[in-house]
């Protein structure tokens, strides 16, 4: 009604920055790292037509900004260990990826395949980045259950030192990498058909020191 | 007149000679074993008997040992073993079963031999008095007398095994020699030893991890295997004396396939960054020659019985095939031209076959063969995977490794793949990698 419609006014200029202001007081406004988190003063309308600082207003203020600064120390730690957990994912995703491929081989050979060859080049990458240099590996030769125990024993043997060969050529240093064969007794997959035997047969990376 | 006089000489020659000959004609040819399918000897086995009449005759004594007795004589392939249904009465009456009316009754069910054995059991004490006979001839072959205890009625019972053979063939039997093997059990893989005829087992290794690949050295004195037990796997040598253990595989390098050679230094396969070759090493592990050239994988090496050829596995032609060459150096000859996968060559002790394993169809099969690559014989069906043989001393039968049953186990056979039984052995994990002792038995 229109003769209390003048109350609504003045509460409508009252209440909206008080809005606007706390608004702004809760977003984080910062989106990068590093840089100081800048707050607008809230609520900065109704402060701005404050007179000259006296003794107490000095002290709330240092106060006000004390509290400001934790809150932004708060969120500067907060948004570190945010970074850093994801930083970590990925590192051991990309670990985890490094152990779990493997080079694979055709039967009865020890020659790198294709594929292999591309398997073995994500490898050295992998250990040529920055921050991998001190990792040291061994190499696993592995056969699949079929043939006779010596000739996979050997076969096993010829399989890890071509993958360490390669890796070599890639630009691992040898001294980064020994060999051992474990023939067929560690399978990867305890199934009697071409899909396990075809996963057994390979050049396993395990880390050894880093 | 001379010419009377020549012919009542010549009438006396022939009466002679055929005086002659029955006497020949009684030392019977019992078994040629150099014919591959001979005629098998029907035998009976009866039960048992107390040596004292009227003594107690309990089934472990009067039953089992027969029993045990002619499951060990047929596997060697040489025996029909007769089952005691068939023998419809004959014998009876205790200790006159050998009487000479007795014979009639065990010719009569067709037995050639009989073998009749008595006991007498006082405490712990065990007297076996053991005897085979020609049913035919009704005379006795072999007759020994055994003062044993109860634990020892099955080695008495082989050494009688190995009597009654060299009765018959001229060869002693091989039961009680010594196979060692590889067991597995959760996943862990230990050396055993197991005499032949008997299911105990003796455990060799302490690897807790894998130990494989036994094989003995010529005395039967030694064992040398590979094992993990340092995280890596080298090769050992173990005293089965004083279970002295020593490893004999120098550096990082992979010493695989070891073979005794006769004047006790080994050919090893050793796995170098290059190429795996076998080369001839001391006692120590020391390389002394090597003996194989070549980029690929040379292994498995044996030796010609007289030490001076050497049989092998090599890659050469692009998968591996069994090729033979002279110890001392020399250019290799491959044997093995079927199948493009042949490998476990053993030279057999007789010298006039090698036993190995051959791909066929994905199968796993045994054949034999002569040394110049000629007369391949298939011993198993390829039906299942049947690998890694060995020959007994004598080399007139091979122990080998087949999963047959599902689980692999060890089996026998003969020289020409008859009789393939499992080996009955106090284990029971997996079975693998068997090695015969060629120590001749005592």
């Amino acid at each position: 009604m229109k003769r209390h419609g003048w109350k609504f006014f003045i509460a409508a200029l009252v209440i909206l920055p008080l809005i606007i202001g706390l608004n702004s007081c809760a977003k984080p406004a910062v989106k990068t790292e590093g840089q100081a988190v800048k707050q607008p003063a809230a609520p900065a309308p109704a402060k701005q037509a404050a007179p000259a600082p006296s003794d107490d207003e000095a002290k709330r203020k240092a106060a006000e900004a004390a509290k400001i600064k934790a809150e932004e120390d708060a969120l500067k730690a907060k948004m570190k260990a945010d970074a850093d957990a994801a930083a970590a994912k990925t590192k051991a995703d990309m670990r985890s990826y490094f152990l779990k491929m493997n080079a694979n081989f055709d039967f009865d050979k020890y020659n790198i395949r294709q594929d292999a060859a591309f398997v073995l080049q994500e490898k050295a990458d992998y250990m040529k980045t920055k921050g991998n240099e001190k990792i040291k590996v061994e190499v696993q030769g592995h056969c699949d259950e079929r043939g006779t125990n010596d000739y996979n024993m050997a076969l096993g043997d010829r399989r890890a030192k071509a993958a360490q060969e390669y890796m070599v050529t890639l630009g691992v240093t040898a001294d980064r990498m020994t060999t051992i064969s474990y023939g067929e007794e560690k399978p990867l997959d305890l199934g009697h058909n071409e899909e396990a035997w075809a996963k057994n047969r390979r050049a396993q990376f395990v880390i050894s020191s880093e | 007149m001379p010419n009377v006089r020549a012919l009542f000489l010549l009438l006396a020659a022939c009466i002679g000679l055929a005086f002659f000959y029955p006497l020949q004609a009684s030392a019977r040819v019992y078994v040629d074993l150099n014919q591959p399918f001979a005629r098998k000897m029907p035998m009976a086995v009866p039960d048992f008997i107390p040596l004292d009449r009227g003594a107690p005759a309990p089934d472990t004594l009067a039953k089992d040992l027969p029993r045990f007795l002619g499951d060990g004589l047929d596997l060697t392939g040489l025996f029909i073993v007769l089952d005691p249904k068939t023998f419809l009465g004959a014998g009876q009456g205790g200790q006159q079963s050998t009487g000479p009316t007795r014979f009639k009754e065990w010719l009569a069910i067709g037995a050639d031999l009989l073998v009749s054995g008595g006991f007498r059991q006082t405490g712990n004490s065990l007297v076996l008095e053991l005897e085979l006979y020609d049913v035919f001839q009704q005379r006795q072959l072999v007759g020994k007398r055994y003062t044993t205890t109860f634990d020892g009625r099955f080695d008495a019972l082989n050494r009688f095994m190995n009597e009654i053979l060299l009765a018959l063939t001229g060869e002693r039997g091989v039961f009680g020699t010594n196979i060692a093997f590889v067991g597995k059990t959760d996943g862990i893989k230990e050396v055993f030893t197991a005499e032949f005829g008997q299911p105990g087992v003796r455990q060799v290794t302490k690897s807790r991890s894998l130990a494989l690949s036994p094989v003995f050295s010529r005395r039967g004195d030694e064992l040398a295997y590979l094992s993990y037990q340092t995280g890596r796997p080298h090769l050992y040598l173990q005293s089965l004396s004083d279970r002295a253990e020593r490893r004999i595989s120098i550096g990082l390098d992979l010493y695989l396939s070891p073979c005794f050679t006769p004047s006790g230094q080994l050919l090893v396969a050793i796995s170098k960054s290059r190429a795996t070759n076998i080369h001839l090493v001391d006692r120590s592990g020391r390389e002394k020659r090597q003996v194989t050239q070549g980029n690929g994988i040379s292994l498995s090496p044996t030796l010609s019985p007289d030490g001076q050829r050497m049989a092998y596995v090599s890659d050469q032609a692009g998968h591996p095939q069994v090729y033979i060459m002279p110890v001392e150096g020399g250019e290799p000859r491959r044997i093995t031209f079927e199948g493009n996968y042949n490998t476990d060559p053993q030279w057999s002790p007789r010298g006039d076959r090698l036993a190995y394993v051959g791909k066929d169809n994905g199968k796993f099969i045994i054949y034999t063969i002569k040394p110049d690559g000629t007369d391949r014989q298939q011993l198993t069906s390829g039906t299942a995977d049947d690998t890694s043989p060995s020959w007994s001393p004598g080399g007139r039968m091979i122990v080998f490794t087949s999963n047959r049953m599902g689980p692999s186990r060890l089996f026998t056979m003969t020289a020409n793949g008859e009789r393939q039984r499992p080996l009955t052995l106090d284990f029971k994990g997996e079975q693998f990698d068997p090695s015969w002792s060629s120590a001749e038995p005592d």
